[in-house]
């Protein structure tokens, strides 16, 4: 049942109700009074009447009395002098004198009359309403029993046309009440029904559609909320979207990675398990199978590792940039030299916050990446920069980003203590950047690279034995620092990635 | 399926609904139907405002006589008295109450006051006996809300009559004093002529304890006396009117509270 409908009847049902009940209680209230009112009238031409009575009681004497008991004399006279209408009856109660039509049944009345009271009934004679009072005029031992009917018929025939009014009334008010609930019910439903038809999109997939401002009422408000949450579904159905995309694209790069070396695999051991080779060819396709299974190790070791990176806790420790770099660079320089590369380092001295063994797989990785990429100069610098255009809002979320890939929360609040970086006043990194010249990344690949397995030239990085592992991994790593890659290139004459550490401001000092 | 059952329900409460609005109306009418007839057949007693029957034995009546004293009213009470009469919206009738006087007490009052005219020819002389064509009495109250003994409120209000002379007199209950008075009557059958207004009013408004402080003649035929205190003014009116060509006489004495009194 709609509810719009429900508005109707319920209303309806109460509106008649109180309406009718109120109608009864004031009618029935109306005509008691009326009637009570019309009783005490009665009463007092009771006691006018009864005075008439007395008065000719004194004037005319006990013996008139006696007489007119009797049946001698005429009470005619003395009916006349009396207000309403009128019977006499004696103490046996025969009838005297009655100014009643005949066959009104007055006498029912004069059973258990006292001196001090009279009794009344109502009573149809005719066509007319008569409301009769009686009592007892006493003369000695002897009396008798007046009774006087006074004409109500006016006050039920006025009931009857406050009735027919009310009924007049009630019905006007019914029917102009009945379209004021229709239209009331549904000016309260139609934002109530815009809503059902907006969910109804959102539920058929349509997650930009909103409702239209309703004003401030409840119903605005839950318009409001409803918009504010489908605007959090639209965003989590699109970060949902993109997960589902990159978990697709993932498995698809996957078995591709898979497929290339395994097919590698399975063709030279094929060619070796069916003819019979030259031993040089017999080496030159161990090696082949050789190569292609180190590569596959080296694929699932590093998927290991971002797994472990996504999952595990590590906790970030105090060292100086300067030292640290300047170790790195003595690592790689023996592979610089053999590829006859270019490799300087320039670091400021400071001190930084560092997961040692991870950051040095990070640096290692962005160095085998731009060697890879062809340069033939590689720029690896360290410095303090201010980061003025960096909101505090934006250190806070990648600090919690760290703190989730962490897995525990207590792990970088205790380093943070240690550095100042998360100190509001503090904001100043520590940014290392490394430059090359090589080929580059086109501009619509920068925000994908750090995908798992997404190569821009998927030719050359297999090549080099690549898998598009490596800068997901660095991105882990950067996030664990409480930062992020920041990648820099035009796609033709090198790139440049940036990475931000904390420092602690106290012990800062110019490096080398 | 769910849709038809859902169409079902609206239709079933739409119809209650409508059951409950037109219905109603047939059940209120009904009901209010009952309610009449109930209240119709019913029988019911009225307690009369009475603590003795108008109407004695002998015995009782002597002794109720006996028992009646006049109430002296103070005039400043009379004023109030007077005040609230005027303002008091309905007539009530009642049995006379503990230290009023009865109707034959009034009756008797207003003849033996009707007699002392009679005697002086003011009013005709056949009325000294007493014996009028007609004589109603009826004993009331104001209804009004008041500080004062209600019973001070009570008035006779009688009326006699005989030939062409109709007198209305209003008594109060518990002083026996005549405070109104409107007596009309055929010019022929009078002397009233023959005395002035002064002599009228010691006759019809007579002050044996009180005296009079003022007395205005405002013009001709109509006489004010201001009563000692000045709370209350006597007024005399005598009137000669003309009815069918015959002429009349119309004499009103009545009570007013003074405006000008403050206590």
């Amino acid at each position: 049942m709609k509810l719009g409908a429900k508005i109707f009847c319920c209303v309806t049902i109460f509106f008649s109700a109180a309406f009718l009940f109120g109608g009864y209680v004031l009618i029935s209230y109306f005509y008691e009074v009326a009637m009570e009112r019309e009783v005490e009238a009665a009463v007092e031409q009771y006691q006018y009447n009864k005075f008439v009575v007395e008065a000719n009681l004194i004037t005319r004497g006990k013996e008139w009395f006696e007489g007119a008991l009797g049946g001698k004399f005429d009470m005619e006279s003395m009916a006349s002098d009396m207000n309403g209408t009128v019977a006499f009856f004696s103490l046996g109660k025969d009838e005297l004198l009655s100014k009643f039509p005949k066959g009104t049944d007055a006498e029912r009345l004069l059973s258990d009359i006292s001196e001090d009271q009279v009794k009344y009934r109502f009573l149809k004679i005719g066509e007319r309403m008569y409301v009769l009072v009686a009592g007892l005029v006493p003369q000695g031992a002897a009396g008798i029993y007046l009774v006087t009917g006074v004409d109500v018929q006016q006050v039920l025939e006025q009931q009857e046309r406050i009735v027919e009014k009310f009924g007049v009334v009630y019905a006007a008010a019914i029917a102009v009440g009945m379209v004021l609930i229709l239209g009331f019910s549904a000016v309260l439903t139609k934002p109530i029904k815009r809503l059902i038809a907006v969910t109804k999109k959102i539920a058929d997939g349509n997650y930009r559609e909103r409702i239209a401002a309703t004003g401030s009422d409840e119903v605005g408000q839950l318009a409001a909320d409803f918009n504010r949450m489908a605007a959090a579904v639209e965003e989590k159905v699109q970060k949902l979207s993109e997960n589902a995309r990159q978990k697709e694209d993932f498995v698809a790069n996957f078995a591709h990675e898979l497929k290339t070396p395994l097919t590698s695999i399975i063709g030279y051991a094929d060619r070796i398990y069916k003819r019979e080779l030259p031993r040089a060819e017999q080496r030159q396709a161990a090696y082949y199978i050789w190569n292609e299974g180190m590569r596959l190790e080296a694929l699932s070791l590093k998927l290991m590792d971002l797994t472990v990176l996504s999952h595990g806790e590590f906790s970030l420790q105090q060292m100086e940039a300067e030292g640290l770099l300047r170790e790195l660079s003595a690592d790689v320089a023996f592979f610089m030299e053999e590829k006859q590369i270019s490799f300087s380092c320039e670091a400021k001295q400071a001190s930084v916050a560092v997961e040692y063994d991870l950051f040095k797989t990070l640096f290692l990785n962005l160095v085998d990446n731009a060697a890879k990429a062809g340069a033939a100069h590689i720029r690896v610098t360290g410095r303090v920069e201010s980061t003025a255009g960096e909101t505090s809002a934006g250190r806070a979320a990648a600090l919690e980003s760290s703190r989730m890939i962490s897995g525990d929360s207590r792990v970088i609040p205790d380093s943070s203590r240690m550095f100042a970086a998360p100190k509001e006043e503090a904001a100043r990194r520590y940014v290392i950047a490394v430059e090359d010249d090589g080929s580059g990344i086109p501009a619509g690949e920068l925000n994908r690279i750090t995908e798992a397995f997404y190569m821009v030239d998927k030719s050359r990085s297999r090549k080099l034995h690549g898998a598009g592992i490596g800068l997901a991994l660095c991105e882990q790593i950067a996030r664990i620092h409480g930062s992020k890659l920041e990648f820099e290139s035009d796609g033709k004459s090198g790139t440049r990635v940036r990475i931000s550490l904390c420092i602690e401001e106290e012990d800062m000092e110019d490096g080398i | 399926m769910k849709g038809a059952k859902y169409k079902l329900i609206t239709a079933a409460m739409a119809a209650v609904s409508l059951t409950v609005a037109f219905g109603g109306w047939f059940l209120t009418k009904e009901l209010l139907d009952r309610k009449n007839a109930e209240f119709l057949n019913g029988t019911g007693a009225v307690a009369l405002r009475s603590e003795q029957t108008a109407l004695l034995t002998q015995e009782q009546a002597d002794e109720a006589a006996r028992a009646f004293k006049k109430h002296e009213i103070p005039e400043k009470q009379m004023r109030e008295i007077l005040l609230l009469w005027d303002y008091g919206v309905k007539e009530m009738p009642h049995d006379p109450k503990e230290a009023q006087m009865n109707m034959e007490q009034a009756i008797e009052t207003g003849k033996q006051w009707i007699a002392t005219l009679a005697n002086r020819e003011i009013v005709p002389k056949t009325l000294v006996d007493g014996d009028f064509d007609r004589i109603t009495a009826q004993l009331g109250t104001v209804e009004i809300q008041t500080e004062l003994d209600e019973r001070l409120l009570s008035r006779w209000m009688l009326e006699y009559r005989k030939d062409d002379v109709d007198i209305n007199l209003t008594i109060h209950a518990m002083s026996g004093e005549i405070w109104y008075a409107n007596i009309s009557m055929m010019a022929y059958s009078s002397l009233a002529y023959a005395y002035s207004s002064a002599e009228m009013m010691a006759l019809m408004f007579p002050r044996e304890k009180r005296s009079v402080v003022d007395t205005i003649d405002m013009y001709d035929g109509h006489l004010i006396k201001v009563l000692e205190e000045g709370a209350v003014s006597a007024h005399l009116n005598f009137q000669t009117v003309d009815v069918d060509l015959t002429p009349s006489y119309v004499i009103s004495l009545w009570l007013e509270p003074m405006n000008s009194y403050y206590e």
